[in-house]
């Protein structure tokens, strides 16, 4: 009996130490509930591992089938997960690693092999750990992790407020789960992602302004405000779109990144282009019209650059053009805005001119911004080509119903508006055209030197091309205005946008862009608070420009991204812009 | 109609032969009971067993009923819950395992001395042959005292079951000797 005893004792004991947080998962596969011992190494091990722990003559024992000597209790207390994981996986990156699933034997045989045949992460050997693939591809699992937790934050940190990195974050958080999967293969990918996000950010915001910042820095000053807000939020919809491009990494890997960052260009541009849009609306509908009406003249020749340089550009372009526009004026905004189409059209350039040509003569803003809005609504659906077309001209119409009504039209506007923010998504197959813009981007660079108003215009040609919507965005200004102040949070888009994490985003952004609308609204009154907001956001900015070099881009869509990324650093600009909006 | 006279001639004369396997844990019972089932090409994945497995395995126009029951040493005792109409009692050794083939010996000895597996057939199986330091059948011979048995019918053979080595053999001697054991036997 004593003997019993003495074994139930034991039992009581191992029972304990089961319990322990480190013995109750797995050492192999992490999975929960380990019912076995491997007495070679005194680790806990579910079923499945312990099978495959015999194949290498490890001796297992179950703890409910077998009896345990006292001896062995002894050394199973000295032992455990934790112990065992001090020495034999010693050198494991646990960040970058993941341990096998217990539903892959072949995995498992392979961990179990490396880890207590071969030693390979005991320590000794641990220069030969990172060379093995699986070990690379879970680094970058790793840093995708650090997003879902913080990263979602870091990013939105970095570039917004606090109000709407946790909107952002939420996304990322639905992201987090997919990160694990993409974690393999997409790592890469993500890291590109969040380059893009911020380049796209930077160029948008930044690269439109550096470009005419000499001449158009006084318009800029004002819409800088907005757009500076518009930045938060479009670092904000970098995050998500980062987050967004990890999904769909995800799955797809490496070739779904490239589209997906193009995604978050296309977003960064929407949300430029309505809060560039919902800017001038605010501030001043009626004077922005005139503006564009003379960034149109101007913008025409640009267009024409613009053909050639087709998305990429377009986005940062657009906020400008946007900004300008609501300047300058309505009715030739018209013409603009076909340049604009052109433009943005890049790849059916002709055709859009064309189009564009006919539209101006249409451009009678309010049967014009009627077809608009359905054209919209498949721009949103199509690819960013095909959109394009039908944009410009919605563009050209809506700036023209802006310019004619801007008061009245809002209704319909806003039905576009939130059609375009609903579509991110299809954005993101625009993406595709967007690595092409990074040329176009080029060129656009080149022509605001040229000009500050051929800048203005560039910006305009690709956000018309880009976006249909900023036109749109004025009407949303108006009404989504109130909405989006009581939104500014964003959490409020988010919970109606949730449905679709990218979208959501880009409507977060866009929300979050038109809380800053809010404070165009007070056109005078730019100077002062949105010079503020800028200067936070450029703190913002700063922050994600760290994170872009922080994620590798290695896809083809970063093509664009690195030319934009050039702009970024140039455009350091960027925090500069705002310190000049604050001049203001 | 001659093929179903054939089957049914089969049928009659084909014996169903029940067969238990033990052995302590991790010998290879339930690694050599899928290999015979599932032949030579497949590689089997185990787990330990709690509880039994239990195949049929046709061979030499004998049916064997195979039950393969767990050897951990809280479940060895329900060994003897399988004796009854056991006709051939399978013995799984791991070779390899020096340390505790003297516990392997007991174990044998102990099931042995059960009223209801007088009559029975013992095979050992030497298994996991293709380990480097596996010991010899003929160590085991005599680790195991097989030699002591008295009366008993044995016969041991090497085996790797991963790599389908000696398992047939096995069976040979089994179906052999079965059916003269039962005509012995009067049956």
């Amino acid at each position: 009996m004593g003997s019993r005893r003495e074994e139930e004792r034991n039992e009581k004991i191992i029972r304990g130490l089961m319990k322990l947080p480190p013995n109750r998962k797995c050492i192999n596969c992490n999975s929960v509930g380990p019912q076995y011992v491997c007495t070679n190494f005194w680790t806990f091990t579910c079923l499945s591992c312990s099978g495959i722990h015999r194949e290498f003559t490890h001796r297992v024992k179950s703890v409910s089938m077998a009896k345990f000597t006292t001896q062995e209790v002894r050394s199973l207390e000295q032992g455990g997960n934790q112990r065992a994981r001090d020495i034999y996986l010693k050198d494991w990156d646990w960040q970058r690693m993941r341990l096998p699933d217990n539903s892959k034997p072949d995995r498992i045989r392979e961990f179990i092999r490396a880890v207590y045949v071969d030693k390979k992460y005991a320590g000794g050997k641990s220069t030969n750990k990172p060379a093995t693939d699986g070990e690379s591809v879970k680094k970058r699992p790793v840093p995708s992790a650090v997003n879902r937790q913080t990263g979602a934050s870091s990013v939105a940190h970095s570039t917004q407020p606090n109000a709407l990195q946790r909107s952002t974050n939420s996304p990322a958080s639905q992201i987090a789960p997919t990160q694990g999967s993409v974690q393999h293969l997409p790592v890469s990918v993500q890291p590109q992602p969040m380059a893009f996000s911020d380049h796209d950010l930077f160029d948008t915001s930044t690269m439109p302004q550096p470009g005419a910042s000499s001449a158009s820095i006084d318009l800029f000053a004002g819409f800088n405000q907005h757009t500076a807000s518009i930045s938060s939020g479009h670092s904000d919809v970098n995050g998500s779109s980062h987050k967004v491009v990890v999904q769909k990494v995800v799955t797809p890997s490496s070739s779904v990144p490239a589209g997906a960052v193009p995604t978050s260009h296309p977003v960064q541009q929407d949300l430029f282009s309505l809060s560039i849009l919902q800017e001038p609306s605010t501030s001043s509908s009626p004077a922005s019209v005139d503006l564009f009406a003379g960034f149109d003249q101007q913008l025409a020749p640009m267009s024409t650059a613009h053909h050639i340089t087709p998305a990429a550009p377009l986005p940062a372009n657009e906020g400008w053009a946007f900004f300008d526009a609501p300047q300058y004026g309505t009715s030739t905004s018209f013409s603009n805005a076909q340049a604009q189409v052109p433009a943005a059209l890049p790849p059916s350039d002709g055709i859009t001119k064309t189009i564009d040509h006919s539209t101006l003569p249409t451009s009678p803003p309010n049967g014009i911004i009627t077809q608009t809005s359905p054209p919209i609504m498949d721009q949103w659906s199509l690819n960013a080509e095909e959109v394009k077309i039908p944009v410009s001209k919605e563009n050209s119409q809506v700036w023209n119903a802006f310019g004619e009504s801007t008061g009245n039209m809002p209704d319909n506007l806003f039905a576009f508006n939130t059609m375009p923010q609903v579509p991110p998504h299809q954005f993101t197959a625009p993406g595709v055209p967007y690595v092409g813009s990074g040329t176009p981007q080029d060129l656009v660079r080149g022509e605001p030197e040229r000009s500050t108003p051929g800048d203005m215009f560039p910006g305009f040609n690709v956000s018309p091309g880009v976006l249909g919507e900023p036109s749109f965005p004025a009407p949303i200004q108006h009404q989504l205005g109130t909405m989006s102040q009581a939104a500014k949070s964003t959490n409020p888009f988010d919970m109606a946008f949730e449905s679709d994490i990218e979208s959501n985003d880009m409507f977060m952004d866009l929300t979050s862009l038109q809380a800053s609308l809010p404070d165009p609204h007070v056109p005078a009154e730019y100077s002062g608070d949105l010079a503020e907001s800028w200067i936070s956001q450029n703190l913002t900015v700063p922050m994600t420009m760290p994170y872009i070099p922080s994620a590798p881009q290695g896809g083809l869509v970063y093509i664009p991204g690195q030319v934009q990324e050039p702009h970024m650093l140039n455009s350091t600009q960027q925090g500069h812009f705002p310190s000049r909006n604050p001049f203001e | 109609m001659g093929l179903t006279f054939t089957r049914m001639f089969n049928h009659l004369f084909t014996e169903e032969i029940r067969i238990l396997m033990v052995g302590l844990d991790a010998a290879g019972k339930t690694t050599i009971l899928y290999k015979l089932k599932l032949g030579n090409g497949e590689i089997v994945t185990t787990i330990p067993t709690a509880g039994f497995n239990v195949e049929t395995v046709e061979y030499k126009n004998i049916s064997f009923t195979v039950w393969d029951v767990g050897g951990q040493d809280k479940v060895r005792p329900l060994w003897r819950h399988y004796f009854q109409n056991t006709k051939g009692l399978v013995f799984v050794v791991d070779s390899n395992d020096r340390d505790r083939v003297f516990e392997a010996r007991d174990e044998l000895h102990r099931m042995l001395n059960e009223e209801e597996l007088r009559d029975v057939l013992l095979l050992v199986l030497a298994n996991k042959q293709d380990l480097p330091y596996a010991m010899s059948a003929a160590e085991i011979t005599d680790k195991l005292g097989l030699h002591s048995l008295g009366q008993r019918q044995w016969y041991i053979q090497s085996t790797c079951a991963t790599k389908f080595e000696g398992l047939y053999e096995g069976l040979d001697w089994l179906s052999s000797n079965i059916a003269r054991n039962l005509c012995s036997l009067g049956l």
